[in-house]
């Protein structure tokens, strides 16, 4: 039986992985190169559509604006009635006041056969009621409506402060009183 | 060791493949990548401004020029931009007038500013309207004073009556001494920036809004007096 025996075996298989391995190499380089210049691409359209749409939505930005511009009188107008309305709504309820006509409604009221010589009411709800009746009948009653369940509603206090009996007849006197606010 | 240059032509492709990734990279793509950074940053700031735009530019087109004009005067009437003295003034007496009053004398003070830097009223952060006082001497009944009262704190232009004081001699009708603030509202310093956004009028506002349109408003009716200033025609007897 004959048998060859091959003595290059060794450095031949050498040789073809070394060949594999260059070929592998030149490949990979290639296939680098070819993604790289997709990643380049990609990049290079992306600044490119950033540049686009920015150009647009300038160009979109500016219309709006002139648009906007030729509706300036109606947009001051709003702004205008806003601040007005915005302040009106703080101060109406901001407003710890007394309730100055019904006050004086009430008082012109219950008074009845008294003359009045000072009534002075302040914000604060501080009513001085200064006054002078004929007879003591009078200014009792006036007393009672003052202090009754109706004026409950108007007053949290009611103080006699001053009570003088004049020479000539009549009544003097003076009341402090509480208003709510 | 000796290197043989032969061995080395198949890796010549790949280092200058690396080569000018490298170089690109570094001196076109990095460069490049910062600009794009910042225009992408300024293209989502760009279109949130386009979106407000167009919001805004909605709103408008939505509100109606005719209605708004009205309101707004009705607003203007009730909150002058600036001290409006004698519509005050002109107020005050008609009402009183109306109401059979005589106005004995009227006192303005807290005007300062009106002939020298009006146009730039200095509001202080605490107060929500900036005001002038008037200090008013009416004589009338109780009844006249109360209608009064209340028919000047819902008239335009916007007043207050802060302090009454009535005192009556014997035979004498009642003197009232009032002290009312009248109220006004300097016009906003940023009107119509077409970025800045429109705040829209609230319910709150809106029922603000109805019950001044039910103030009184006096303006066209009788005016301060016409004091006589001599012979308008020399030559009559």
């Amino acid at each position: 039986m004959r048998q060859e025996i091959d003595f290059l075996k060794g450095a031949r298989g050498e040789r073809e992985k070394r060949l594999k391995f260059l070929r592998m190499v030149k490949t990979f380089s290639i296939l680098l190169l070819l993604a790289y210049c997709l990643v380049v691409a990609a990049f290079f359209s992306y600044g490119f559509y950033l540049t686009t749409a920015s150009k647009q939505i300038v160009r979109e930005t500016a219309l709006k604006k002139n648009k906007i511009e030729a509706l300036k009188e109606i947009e001051t107008l709003q702004i205008v009635l806003k601040q007005r309305l915005s302040n009106l709504v703080k101060f109406f309820d901001s407003q710890k006041t007394s309730d100055f006509p019904a006050l004086l409604d009430y008082f012109s009221k219950t008074t009845q056969g008294i003359s009045v010589r000072e009534l002075s009411l302040s914000p604060d709800g501080k009513i001085k009621f200064s006054g002078e009746a004929a007879e003591m009948t009078a200014l009792g009653q006036s007393l009672e409506n003052l202090t009754g369940e109706e004026a409950t509603q108007f007053f949290s206090s009611v103080v006699l402060s001053n009570l003088d009996k004049k020479e000539g007849g009549g009544y003097l006197f003076t009341i402090l009183l509480e208003a709510k606010v | 060791m000796k290197i043989n240059l032969k061995d080395l032509k198949p890796f010549l492709l790949p280092a200058l493949v690396i080569f000018l990734i490298l170089v690109v990279t570094a001196f076109v793509l990095k460069p490049r990548l910062e600009v794009m950074t910042k225009s992408r940053q300024q293209l989502t700031k760009d279109r949130k401004i386009l979106a407000d735009l167009t919001k805004k530019l909605a709103t408008l087109e939505g509100l109606a020029k005719v209605e708004f004009s009205e309101k707004t005067d009705i607003a203007l009437a009730v909150l002058p931009a600036e001290k409006d003295v004698p519509s005050n003034l002109a107020v005050i007496k008609n009402v009183a007038l109306n109401n059979g009053l005589i106005v004995n004398n009227i006192t303005i003070s807290e005007v300062g500013e009106i002939a020298t830097i009006s146009s730039e009223v200095k509001v202080r952060k605490d107060v929500i309207l900036p005001s002038f006082k008037l200090d008013v001497s009416l004589t009338g009944g109780l009844e006249m004073i109360k209608n009064f009262i209340s028919q000047i704190q819902s008239a335009a232009p916007l007043m207050e009556v802060k302090n009454v004081s009535l005192s009556q001699k014997k035979t004498e009708s009642p003197e009232t001494k009032m002290e009312i603030e009248a109220y006004f509202l300097p016009f906003p310093k940023t009107l119509g920036k077409p970025e800045q956004q429109l705040i829209a009028i609230t319910s709150g506002e809106e029922k603000i809004f109805s019950r001044i349109n039910d103030f009184t408003f006096l303006r066209g009716q009788q005016t301060l007096p016409n004091l006589p200033v001599g012979k308008e025609n020399l030559f009559s007897p």
